[in-house]
């Protein structure tokens, strides 16, 4: 008896130890990145996990775009963005295209837009995670000769919060619009 | 020469080394002010020289734990400032992936209905 109760305690450790490392871990191939960094000649990799998420929101300041921003980010787990610039094109392969996109293959995961070209290099994806009908986050892949960018937003996004960051950040006016009314069909 | 030696004499016989009076030592001794003062602090010393000190040594206590809240302080301001940069670059490259993506399908719908 004792020994099972031994045994469901560490069931409960290892379960509560896997789901808070789902939480804080970026759903991106950690060796593509790699090569991808490697061969890139300039990269931005930035992972935001819930906890930062909400330190950087108390330094967010009291102006409109910051309290947009805010209120947006209350209710996300994580924002975990790559981009890559390169030399020359031909840096990544379609290859590397589908091991990115074989990780939002999930049930939970819907290709909202699916825009394919022979190499490979002008590929563009947005997969949503709809849970209960609710989007629950989204996966944006944008390939180009020489640029390739990837973005996932964990957390409850609701298309019309989409539309409170128009203008803002240096986001220009009406895409956020385009995306909330996509999002929403 | 003969009141030299007269001289001589005179300081020998009056610097000879003869035994102090009886009750010498004792009237010496009595003349002598009285023993030096107790090296124990009156009592209001007493009081105020260890509260002092604990004042000294709180008061310092309170210095370095102040300084060390403000350094605290200062480098979580510095981190949030960092993260606050890093959001809104992260949001920022969202929303140009989003936009290019989706100008390029808006692009590319306008492209196949013409």
């Amino acid at each position: 008896m004792k020994r099972l109760s031994v045994l469901t305690v560490l069931l409960w450790f290892l379960v509560a130890l896997a789901a808070a490392a789902q939480s804080i871990t970026p759903p991106f191939p950690v060796t593509l990145e790699k090569e991808l960094a490697a061969r890139a000649s300039n990269y931005t990799e930035v992972s935001l996990d819930k906890k930062m998420l909400a330190f950087a929101g108390k330094f967010l300041s009291a102006d409109a775009d910051d309290v947009e921003a805010k209120q947006l980010l209350a209710t996300l787990n994580g924002i975990y963005v790559r981009e890559y610039q390169f030399d020359k094109p031909g840096q990544y392969t379609t290859v590397d295209l589908e091991h990115i996109r074989s990780q939002f293959n999930g049930s939970e995961w819907s290709p909202m837009v699916r825009e394919r070209s022979k190499k490979g290099e002008g590929d563009s994806d947005i997969y949503v995670r709809l849970v209960d009908g609710k989007m629950q986050g989204m996966f944006v892949l944008d390939a180009e000769p020489n640029d390739l960018s990837f973005v996932y937003i964990d957390g409850a996004l609701n298309p019309a919060e989409l539309s409170k960051l128009d203008g803002s950040f240096g986001i220009p006016k009406g895409v956020a619009k385009r995306a909330a009314k996509e999002g929403s069909k | 020469m003969d009141e030299h030696e007269e001289l001589q004499r005179l300081l020998h016989r009056e610097l000879q080394a003869r035994e102090a009076p009886a009750g010498f030592s004792a009237r010496v001794m009595a003349r002598l002010p009285q023993a030096p003062p107790s090296a124990i602090p009156p009592a209001t010393q007493r009081f105020w020289l260890p509260a002092l000190r604990w004042t000294a040594a709180a008061l310092a206590l309170v210095g370095i734990a102040g300084a060390g809240y403000w350094e605290h302080q200062r480098r979580e301001r510095i981190a949030g400032e960092r993260a606050r940069g890093q959001v809104i670059l992260a949001l920022h490259i969202s929303a140009a992936t989003l936009h290019d993506v989706l100008h390029k399908v808006v692009k590319d719908t306008k492209g196949d209905t013409e």
